[in-house]
């Protein structure tokens, strides 16, 4: 490799910096979006991967007019008897929003006694609370977004429910709680089912739902087939429909930043199209020159072939690293709410760090070879004409 | 030297028409001669330097330097012969605007295998000949016509070539850098070297530098 040639590019960009700086300014631009995005779209996707993994395999709800209501207790206990099912929990939960707020809390009841439908919620509260069984009746135990959002309204060691008819139900604060994947504990609200039946006014013989658990994933199916059977009134809804209906809403989100992604490359190939489809005059020239003055098409062509590469994989590494900063560092804002929705409260969970080789991979295809062969190309027509002809 | 074989040169003007600018020019320069090519503006003597040097290529016949016909090599051939065996210096100086004194004159040496340090070397001791060395560093925009003149040639000669082919290289010289250029030539006939000069300049009429003197005319050469 002839350094001199590698010296005499780095001196080009140098005497080209302005137009240089531009192309280097949106080429990172570029990759830090893209990479940022799919990023915060991965990070996401693992994180709901965490999500499904401790879903129930079937969930069965009540019908009416095509609406959810309760459902009896009594039906988790036939349900039970399907051979292949473990457990069929009556869950009893609903949304809740405190004071003023416009934001919906997820408050869960829990048989603290018993175990519980959710193995995260098991594990969250015997590690914050192994004394769980001496706390009685009135406490509350929050995710941290709830937690964050009921300090935010005034409710310190105390928080004050009200049924609808005014029923006041007080709930001492026993302490915040995580699991894996913070969507699903982030705005929950966990306290004993008694007090949820009071200010919801259930029926001491009704539950929200019913969750069933089935170890054996072939045979899903056919206890889902049998409860449809034994219950026609209720939907029983599957892991793999709750999977498609997640996927289909990461998937909608990823392809909306996709679409917005086409648009950012259309506008960088017109660029790069603009910039091949001619050289400037005093490019021309220089060819010329160079070439008049004893320089091959090979020569001319390896300075620009490492001028592009000089701009690209710079770029590239600097979009790179800015996109790890925000994402990562940085928690990605604005973006990482654009993703997650326009819930009022927000899951707060922190994007973990990792290298997808592929996505860098596939970036850098994407990018730099079509931007050297675009500043190649039209050397390489300047290189091939006569040198004086190109001088003139 | 240089051996031209029935050398043609035709431009595609505008639309289809082909215009002979070089027509069936044989001719054989020995070497360390020093040769003027006279003729009005838009004769071809412009032309037939650039295809003696190789710069442009005939549309037919065959031109020789140093035996080896440069017109038939392929192009990475010929840009090593190019800049192994001969200068050019351009009407125009055609120096790079944003390079330095140092990197215009040293730009034919850098595909060579030479290092860098050698490259420089040979740049500032040519500059010196031309006592331009002080402006190394100078960017050749900040340079009077004079001066820009010197660095082309400096540029020329750095290769060392046996055969220098200048076009016009006077056209914008005035009485004193014409007088002082005089002086270069006569510094480079004692160097051995095999000079073609196109120019049209009446101030080299009756000029006894020159051992050979041709005329062209519509595409021809012809010998005074």
């Amino acid at each position: 490799m002839n350094l001199k040639l590698l010296n005499f590019a780095l001196g080009s960009i140098r005497r080209h910096l302005w137009q240089r700086l531009l192309v280097y300014t949106i080429f990172t631009t570029l990759v830090f979006l893209l990479i940022s995005i799919f990023s915060i779209s991965g990070a996401l996707q693992a994180e709901q991967l965490l999500t499904l993994d401790d879903l129930p395999e079937l969930t069965v709800q009540k019908m009416r007019a095509g609406r959810q209501v309760d459902i009896p207790i009594d039906r988790s206990y036939e349900i039970e008897t399907i051979p292949g099912v473990a457990q069929a929990y009556p869950r009893v939960w609903g949304y809740y929003s405190p004071g003023s707020s416009t934001a919906n809390l997820t408050l869960v009841g829990v048989d603290f006694a018993l175990a519980s439908y959710k193995h995260s919620f098991n594990d969250a509260i015997l590690l914050i609370r192994p004394d769980i069984d001496s706390l009685g009746q009135d406490f509350y135990l929050a995710g941290q977004g709830a937690h964050d959002l009921l300090k935010e309204y005034g409710y310190g060691e105390l928080f004050s429910l009200y049924s609808a008819d005014g029923e006041r139900i007080a709930l001492n604060f026993a302490g915040t709680f995580s699991t894996r994947s913070s969507f699903e504990s982030h705005d929950v609200i966990l306290t004993p089912e008694e007090n949820l039946r009071k200010l919801f006014k259930f029926n001491p013989y009704l539950a929200t739902d019913i969750t069933v658990r089935v170890p054996n994933q072939e045979e899903i199916e056919t206890v889902k087939r049998k409860i449809q059977y034994l219950y026609p009134d209720c939907r029983i809804i599957s892991r793999p429909d709750l999977e498609a209906a997640y996927h289909n809403l990461f998937d909608y989100r990823a392809g909306v930043f996709l679409a917005l992604m086409i648009s950012a490359f259309m506008s960088f190939f017109t660029l790069i199209l603009d910039k091949g489809s001619g050289i400037s005059l005093d490019e021309q020239q220089e060819i010329g020159i160079m070439k008049a003055v004893g320089w091959s098409i090979h020569n001319v062509l390896s300075i620009k072939l490492f001028e592009s590469m000089y701009i690209a994989l710079f770029a590239y590494m600097s979009g790179l690293t800015l996109s790890y900063f925000f994402v990562f560092v940085l928690d990605a804002p604005v973006l990482r709410m654009l993703f997650t929705g326009a819930s009022v409260l927000k899951p707060e969970f922190q994007l973990i760090p990792y290298i997808d080789l592929q996505l860098l991979m596939i970036t850098f295809l994407a990018i730099v070879p079509i931007y050297v062969f675009a500043s190649i190309i039209p050397a390489w027509r300047s290189a091939i004409i006569d040198a004086d002809e190109v001088m003139r | 030297m240089i051996q031209l074989q029935k050398v043609s040169l035709e431009y595609s003007s505008s639309g289809k028409q082909q215009t002979k600018v070089i027509d069936e020019i044989t001719l054989h320069i020995p070497a360390h001669q020093f040769v003027l090519i006279t003729g009005r503006s838009g004769s071809g003597k412009s032309s037939l330097l650039s295809t003696m040097a190789g710069i442009r290529r005939p549309t037919s016949g065959d031109v020789i330097v140093n035996s080896r016909s440069i017109s038939k090599l392929p192009d990475t051939f010929a840009a090593e012969m190019r800049r192994e065996s001969i200068g050019f210096i351009f009407q125009k100086y055609h120096l790079v605007p944003d390079l330095t004194v140092l990197e215009n004159t040293t730009l034919p040496l850098l595909p060579s295998s030479l290092s860098q340090r050698e490259v420089d070397r040979r740049g500032t001791e040519v500059l010196s000949r031309f006592e331009m060395e002080e402006f190394c560093s100078r960017s050749v925009d900040s340079l009077s016509g004079g001066e820009q003149q010197r660095v082309a040639i400096a540029r020329a000669l750095v290769n060392r070539p046996k055969v220098l082919l200048a076009d016009e290289p006077t056209a914008n010289l005035d009485e004193t850098l014409f007088d002082e250029f005089i002086g270069l030539l006569r510094q480079l006939k004692t160097s051995g070297i095999t000079l073609i000069m196109a120019s049209h300049d009446p101030r080299f009429s009756g000029n006894t530098l020159f051992d050979l003197h041709y005329k062209m005319e519509q595409g021809k050469l012809i010998k005074l």
